[in-house]
């Protein structure tokens, strides 16, 4: 449960930086009581539609590292 | 709002205001000017419309917002200029207070673009030769051109300083601008493949848009384009026109994008 809670705020902290406030607000209704699987999927779909393919992999990475997860 | 619609809206506007330029006997005249303004309020109203979806705590939203303070400042610029020449007869009055929120987007649009170049942790040790190469080429090409139209000659010693600081402001903002626009090339390379990086496309294409007009302005045409002399006048001004228009399709289309990632994830979360 742990985990779960801080890959939310990891990626909630990914898409508040690209996608704003609101939309970052709504992810993390979104994301609550969601598997890390489906997280990691769905912040992925975001992210490669709006960075591509390379960057997304680059903002995930660094961001899951800086987590220590 | 679709996509489809906005571009169709947008290149009718642009095609109606340069058949009304081309068919207009005289284009030096209240109605064509506030013709004209239309276009500049439109891009500040919409600019600021399109980045409040943002808020302030995103680093890409804080670029944005900034870039969105520029066009901002442009059209208050504008609006004062029509002001200021039609109604206020102070028209060879230097400085001028349009001239401050001119010079004023410069710095505000390089806060912006050095947000977002940071934000995209670009890496000129990664970037291409090739695209490198590309990128100062013209880089020298433009400040040669604008350092010696637009300041060196712009300089006049039989005017007082001030008057010479305002005139040589706008080619020191191109020669910023230039900077910015080389800037948001690396930014949208580092984006490759993402709604992102044909944001920042678009944003350099209306930066140069902007760019050439004002070159050809201030270089060969300023005084034809005052005076109102076709074709000369009608295609600066359709430059800025198009400048503006590009701006503002480029922060929509953006805005576009973010609100509909936004539908999407609240109709999944009604859903659940």
């Amino acid at each position: 449960m742990e985990q779960t809670s801080k890959l939310q705020k990891v990626a909630v902290d990914l898409v508040l930086k690209y996608f704003g406030q609101g939309t970052a607000e709504i992810y993390n209704h979104f994301f609550d009581g969601e598997s890390d699987e489906d997280i990691l999927s769905s912040v992925n779909e975001i992210m490669v539609e709006y960075l591509g393919e390379k960057k997304a992999k680059e903002e995930i990475d660094k961001y899951i590292e800086k987590a220590g997860l | 709002m679709k996509i489809r619609t906005i571009r169709i809206v947008f290149l009718a506007s642009f095609l109606t205001i340069l058949a009304v330029y081309i068919m207009s006997p005289n284009i030096v005249t209240i109605p064509m000017q506030a013709l004209y303004l239309i276009f500049p309020v439109a891009a500040a109203l919409i600019a600021l419309y399109a980045s409040r979806i943002f808020g302030f705590k995103s680093a890409n939203g804080r670029a944005i917002l900034l870039i969105t303070g520029g066009v901002v400042c442009w059209g208050i610029a504008e609006v004062i200029g029509f002001v200021l020449d039609n109604f206020l007869a102070v028209d060879n009055l230097i400085p001028r207070v349009d001239s401050f929120f001119f010079l004023l987007a410069y710095p505000i649009f390089g806060a912006g673009i050095y947000q977002c170049f940071i934000t995209s942790g670009v890496k000129l040790k990664q970037v291409k030769k090739t695209l490198l190469a590309i990128v100062v080429s013209i880089s020298i090409i433009l400040t040669t051109l604008v350092g010696y139209f637009g300041i060196y000659q712009a300089y006049d010693p039989s005017v007082d300083l001030l008057t010479n600081i305002v005139n040589i402001g706008y080619g020191i903002g191109d020669l910023i601008l230039i900077v910015l626009s080389l800037l948001t090339i690396l930014v949208a390379s580092e984006y490759k493949g993402g709604k992102l990086a044909s944001f920042w496309k678009i944003m350099t294409a209306g930066f140069f848009v902007f760019l050439i007009a004002d070159t050809l302005f201030f270089t060969m045409w300023g005084d034809l384009v005052v005076e109102g002399t076709k074709p000369y006048a009608v295609i600066v001004e359709m430059l800025w026109v198009a400048s503006y228009q590009l701006l503002t399709y480029g922060l929509l289309e953006n805005y576009v994008h973010i609100s509909s990632v936004q539908k999407s994830i609240k109709l999944k979360l009604s859903q659940k």
